[in-house]
């Protein structure tokens, strides 16, 4: 009777885990306003944000990709039926620079924490 | 009654045990979702022609990914939002990963690409499966006139 029970407890725990994965530093918004097109030169983006994830050349122009990501998953597991969510947003800043490597144009995301732990509902 | 199983049969039945429990057949109910959508409202602000790169970034906030096409400067907003169910069967076989490459993910996601001249000009903005809407570096000519 206990083996059974033993068994029984084993073969219904469930299992599950949660797991929180980053890529990169957070990005700072107070730092991004501070930018300013037509001043900021890639150098002083360069001060203020360290260095890029990805820089793409555009002709003689270039554009640097800042990204913090984040990564949320959970899952439940009862014998073989699981149940999981994953979740991935970002921070993302590009800056573009003109020929001179000053600032020209910056775009801005940021969702990284509207990265949830959610589980598919039945 | 008594129920007479052949060895065949209890190695089967053995097996069907066995696999479920070590993880290599699974069931599971999916839901994945990467980055935020954007909104028609905020698309249909952009018109080709008169939107400028500044209008775009303003419009829509940053891309996932930045390319040059040529001359052209090709803008990626990409977003997935799916859930399943699906059955797995899985054996180990080394120390593969599981990471997509950025080509791999976006083919998965839905999107828009917006295409922008050499004087930053919107010249066309598409939308749909990434897959199919991403242009290749030798087909930009051809998938610009398309439209």
């Amino acid at each position: 009777m206990n083996k059974i029970l033993i068994l029984l407890a084993v073969v219904l725990l469930p299992g599950c885990f949660i797991s929180r994965t980053t890529v990169d530093r957070p990005l700072d918004a107070a730092i991004v306003s501070a930018l300013v097109p037509g001043e900021t030169t890639a150098d002083g983006v360069a001060r203020l944000m360290g260095a890029p994830a990805e820089v793409v050349q555009l002709g003689r122009r270039t554009a640097w990709r800042y990204e913090y990501k984040v990564e949320k998953q959970a899952a439940v597991l009862v014998l073989v039926l699981g149940l999981r969510g994953m979740d991935i947003q970002s921070d993302r800043v590009w800056v573009f620079f003109d020929e001179e490597q000053k600032l020209t144009h910056v775009g801005s995301s940021f969702a990284s924490e509207q990265a949830s732990y959610a589980l598919p509902t039945l | 009654m008594r129920l007479f199983l052949g060895p065949w049969c209890v190695n089967l039945l053995g097996a069907a045990l066995v696999l479920p429990l070590c993880g290599c057949i699974s069931g599971t109910l999916a839901q994945e979702s990467r980055h935020q959508p954007l909104t028609d409202e905020a698309l249909d602000r952009l018109v080709p022609g008169s939107a400028t790169l500044e209008d775009c970034l303003s419009a829509l906030g940053a891309p996932l990914q930045v390319e040059e096409n040529g001359e052209q400067t090709v803008l990626i907003w990409g977003w997935r939002d799916v859930r399943g169910f699906r059955v797995a069967v899985s054996v180990p076989i080394g120390d593969n990963s599981a990471r997509l490459t950025w080509a791999e993910e976006a083919k998965e996601m839905k999107g828009v690409v917006a295409i922008l001249g050499s004087d930053q000009v919107l010249i066309l903005l598409r939308r749909g499966q990434l897959g199919e809407i991403l242009p290749g570096k030798r087909r930009a000519s051809q998938l610009i006139s398309d439209d």
